[in-house]
Order: C-alpha cells, then sequence, then structure tokens
C-alpha cells in the first residue's frame, strides 16, 4: 500500500472512531476525561475483533510454518 | 471577449467515471461490494434501534400516565367534587396537564389546556380518542399549530354508578425532542460505524488484490517477453495456487522458447547441409570439374540424393507442423493390426534382404481390432521398420504382435547396436540422433521418430523404447483395443 493509501484508511478509522466516541457521549456532560474514557471504550470494542484475527491469523501461520 | 466555451455535462460525466472506476478495479469492486454489504446490515440495525427507542420512551409515558390517571380516578369520589381546583394544582406541579367530564361529558375541570374551557362539551369521538391515545401512540392536538398530547383516561364511579371521567395528559414536545436527539445520536454513530467500515474494507481489499495485481503485472512482463519474471510465493491458497499455475505457465513457455529457437536452428543446419552439396557438385558440374564420366555419373548422383533427401525432409517437417497444429485430417477406423504389419513387412522385405537382415513377424492366432487410421498406422510401422533395418548390420529385425488385456501392442525389435541410456529420453525429439557423425551415411532426416509419436498420440495410443547397448533396441507401439472385435 502506498503511504497516501495507508493515511487516507487511517483518516477514515480515525474519523469512523471519533464519530462514535461523540454519539457514545451525546447525553453526557462533554469533559475531556469522560470523553477519552468513552474513546477508549470504542478502540477496547474495535480493538477485540482485530485482535482476535491477529492471533488467529499468527497462529495459522505458526501451524503452517511447523 | 471571446473566450473559450468550456462544456460540463455533469452529474452524467461523474457517475459515467465512477462507473468505469468499479468496472476496472478489482479493489473498488470488492470495496463497493463489502460497503454495501455493510450498510445492508447497518441500515435496518438503524431503523429497528430507532423504532426501539421510539415504542421505550412512548411506553414508558403510557406507563406514566395510565398509572396517574388510576391514581386521579381512585382519588376523584364525584364530578361534584369541590376539591377539583386542588387537583387541577397537583397536575400542573406534575408537569401533566388534566382534565375532568361530567356524565354528560361537560368539562368540569381542566389544568388549562389550550383550546378547552371548564362547562364545553366534549364530543365522544374525542374523548374515546383522549382515553386511547398513549396506547395507541396517537398524539392528540386541540389547537391547530399548539402542542401535541399523548393522554389516558379513565371512568370515575360514585355510589349511583358512572359519574364521569377523568383524563391525563402530557405534551409529546419534550418527548419528541429527546426522540430527536437519540435519532442524531445513532445517526452519528451510524455514520462513524460506516467510516470505520470504509477504512478497514479499504485496507483488506487492497491487501486481499495486492498478490492479484501482482500477478497482473508479472503475467504483463512474461507477455512482453521476459520469461524470466516469477510470481513471489503465495499462500497455501486458491491465490497461491494461481500464482504457482502463471510460474509453472512461464517454465512452460520458457521452454516452447528453447526448443522452438532449438528447432530453428536445427532447422537452419539440417537445410543448409544439402544445399550446400547441391551448390557445390552443381558448381563442379557447371565448371567441368570432373576428370571422367564416371565422376560426372557420381556428381549427378549425389546431387539426384540430396535433392531427394531436402524434398523428404520438407515434406516430413511439413506433415510435423501440420499434426503440431492440429491439422492433420485422420480417418479412424476400425483396423487391423496384423495386416497393416505384414503390408509393411512385405514391403521392406527386398530392402532387408540386401542388407543381409532377416525380417521375423510373430502374431497371436486372435487380435482384436484398434481404432486408428490405417494409412498412418502403415506410416508409423514404416518409419519404425526403416529406422531398425537401417541401424542393423546385419541380424535380425522382429515384430511382433500381442494383444495384453485391452491393449494390443506392436513391438518392433533390432538386433543393432542400441541406444546409449543417456539418450534414450531424446529419440522422439525432432533432429535428434544419437550417432550424429554417421547420419548421413544412414540418410534420415531426423523427423521419423518424432512423426511417430505424434502420430500415435493423435490416435490415442503410446510409443515407448528400451534399448540395451551392444545389444538392439525395441519399441513398443500401444492402442486400445475396441470392443468385441478380433480378427
Amino acid at each position: 500500500m502506498k503511504k497516501a493509501e495507508t493515511a487516507a484508511a487511517v483518516f477514515l478509522i480515525a474519523a469512523g472512531v471519533l464519530c462514535l466516541t461523540m454519539s457514545a457521549g451525546w447525553f453526557i456532560e462533554p469533559q475531556f476525561t469522560a470523553v477519552m474514557a468513552t474513546f477508549m471504550q470504542v478502540c477496547l470494542w474495535m480493538g477485540l475483533p482485530i485482535a482476535a484475527a491477529g492471533t488467529l491469523y499468527w497462529h495459522i501461520k505458526q501451524s503452517r510454518r511447523q | 471577449m471571446p473566450g473559450r466555451e468550456i462544456q460540463w455535462n455533469g452529474p452524467e460525466q461523474g457517475s459515467a467515471g465512477l462507473r468505469r472506476m468499479i468496472g476496472k478495479s478489482i479493489v473498488a469492486k470488492l470495496g463497493v461490494s463489502i460497503l454495501l454489504l455493510v450498510l445492508a446490515v447497518l441500515l435496518p440495525l438503524g431503523f429497528v434501534l430507532n423504532q426501539l427507542f421510539t415504542n421505550f420512551y412512548f411506553n414508558e409515558t403510557a406507563n406514566e400516565l395510565m398509572t396517574l390517571t388510576d391514581q386521579y380516578a381512585d382519588a376523584i369520589s364525584s364530578v361534584e367534587d369541590g376539591q377539583l381546583d386542588l387537583y387541577e394544582r397537583l397536575a400542573s406541579l406534575t408537569g401533566k396537564e388534566l382534565l375532568v367530564v361530567d356524565s354528560s361529558r361537560i368539562v368540569v375541570a381542566d389544568s388549562g389546556i389550550p383550546g378547552i374551557s371548564e362547562g364545553e362539551r366534549m364530543s365522544k369521538e374525542l374523548l374515546s380518542a383522549l382515553a386511547e391515545s398513549a396506547v395507541q401512540h396517537k398524539e392528540t392536538v386541540f389547537v391547530p399549530g399548539g402542542a401535541a398530547y399523548l393522554s389516558a383516561g379513565k371512568p370515575i364511579y360514585d355510589g349511583s354508578g358512572l359519574s364521569g371521567g377523568v383524563f391525563v395528559l402530557d405534551s409529546v414536545t419534550e418527548l419528541n425532542r429527546s426522540l430527536a436527539a437519540v435519532k442524531q445520536s445513532v445517526l452519528l454513530a451510524g455514520t462513524g460505524a460506516v467510516l470505520l467500515a470504509i477504512g478497514f474494507i479499504f485496507i483488506l481489499t487492497r491487501k486481499l488484490s495486492m498478490p492479484l495485481l501482482s500477478m497482473e503485472k508479472v503475467t504483463r512482463t512474461i507477455a512482453k517477453g521476459n520469461l524470466e519474471a516469477r510470481v513471489a510465493e503465495g499462500a497455501d491458497d486458491e491465490i497461491g495456487s494461481l500464482s504457482d499455475a502463471i510460474n509453472d505457465l512461464a517454465v512452460e513457455l520458457q521452454r516452447i522458447q528453447v526448443n522452438r529457437r532449438q528447432f530453428f536452428a536445427d532447422i537452419s543446419h539440417e537445410l543448409q547441409t544439402p544445399v550446400t552439396y547441391l551448390k557445390g557438385y552443381a558448381a563442379a558440374l557447371e565448371k567441368n570439374l570432373y576428370q571422367t564420366d564416371e565422376e560426372r555419373r557420381q556428381f549427378e548422383r549425389i546431387i539426384a540424393q540430396e535433392a531427394s533427401r531436402l524434398s523428404r525432409l520438407i515434406s516430413e517437417l511439413f506433415d510435423l507442423a501440420k499434426m503440431e497444429e492440429g491439422k492433420i485430417v485422420l480417418t479412424m477406423e476400425a483396423v487391423d493390426l496384423c495386416e497393416i504389419t505384414e503390408n509393411v513387412l512385405e514391403k521392406m522385405e527386398i530392402t532387408a534382404k540386401d542388407k543381409g537382415i532377416q525380417l521375423e513377424f510373430r502374431r497371436p492366432d486372435s487380435v482384436p481390432l484398434i481404432h486408428g487410421d490405417g494409412m498412418r498406422i502403415e506410416q508409423i510401422l514404416t518409419n519404425l521398420l526403416e529406422n531398425a533395418v537401417k541401424y542393423t548390420g546385419d541380424g535380425t529385425v522382429k515384430v511382433t504382435v500381442r494383444n495384453s488385456g485391452d491393449v494390443v501392442e506392436t513391438v518392433v525389435e533390432d538386433t543393432g547396436p542400441g541406444i546409449p541410456p543417456a539418450d534414450l529420453p531424446y529419440v522422439f525429439d525432432r533432429f535428434y540422433r544419437v550417432e550424429k557423425s554417421r547420419s548421413r551415411e544412414h540418410g534420415g532426416t531426423g523427423l521419423g521418430l518424432a512423426i511417430v509419436k505424434r502420430l500415435t498420440e493423435l490416435q490415442g495410443g503410446t510409443v515407448s523404447v528400451t534399448s540395451t547397448t551392444g545389444k538392439g533396441t525395441a519399441f513398443i507401439l500401444s492402442f486400445s483395443a475396441m470392443k468385441e472385435e478380433s480378427v
């Protein structure tokens, strides 16, 4: 992937996470700590399937090497 | 001021460009497909969430209104109750509106609902609608452009029976504001999810399509003539298998290219030799460079031999080219291999006798017919027998027809010098000669066995060779026997 393509993809993902964070914190006071806590939780939920897929991929690669 | 006329075709041009981009790019096709799938999941999910929140808020309000209505209906003992003013004030404290009517549907108390005044007679339909409004999620508007209300109603009973009804109303303005906020929040979450999906889909499609794009690049390089180009080893899946197939194709093309170059080199050499002879002896005759008549006749003989050899070479090359292009026409029919072998042996008898070679033929009593072209099988056997006689100094050439199961085999064996094991895999190649230095002595074109192999394979048969140096060589022709037909 080219650098511009990677940057575009990262930008889209970051925008998506921010939208989700804003949406999740819609009804609460817009305090920095609260927004950051929500942001971290959104990242955590997003990271779970990615971590699962990464672990599965690593496992398959390891078993293929053996 | 004369200016350049700018034409803008508007959205049509843009959409055509987008269609072209999606049509031509696997990344775009894959990305758009996955994005549509994501939207197909997200849009109904958004609708369901919206319905869920709306119904939840409406139900909560309806429950609250019904509870309050029950409490008011229990508390108000009679519509003539002097304490109705108190209930009106109580209602305004709870943020809800109160409406009490008597048994004649005349308003006896209200907490200040716009469009309703005390002493007014309410219609039966309106009261019925007010009673069911909260349960059925139907809002009531009393004044055009005024607030909409959800309401619940209950009858009031005194000692003598029905004395009227009480209705509790709640403005849905606040409810609708909350629902709009929820909708905006869901919409923002949906937008975030779509952006997130686009980001991940982009990375995923690029990663998935990268091997395909790499293969396309390598294939184009191969198509341009760089047959050394290879696709990097892929994963153990269909894409990896495709890259292996492309690499195999490149190897095969390389082999074909090497063969073609070799073929052109061989053919140039093979044609050059007789042409040189022809040129040399023709010049000798032209310049009277001979001593005796006998020498002149010898020169003429050599010219005739070389011309005949050249003609045969061209004819065989033409045959081989036709076979390789699949342009040769075969007349496939039931063929008796023994009969053909006997005919060929008969033709070869004089040549063999001249060389002092004994021809032997062995056959079983009954041999099944085979499916083939009689003329071409005769050509195959003639080539094999000519070779056998040519390379056998003195000895025996034995032809055996045998039937082993579903296969009819013809074995042509000689007692010649044999073929060294290193040369055996190449004997069916064009212009391959075991004894390169003595090839002119035997007078072959170097195409006989190549023609034998191609013709045999075209008729569904196989040909193989076994040889022992110093003892002899055996060529085995195998054809499938036809069912239930034998001679």
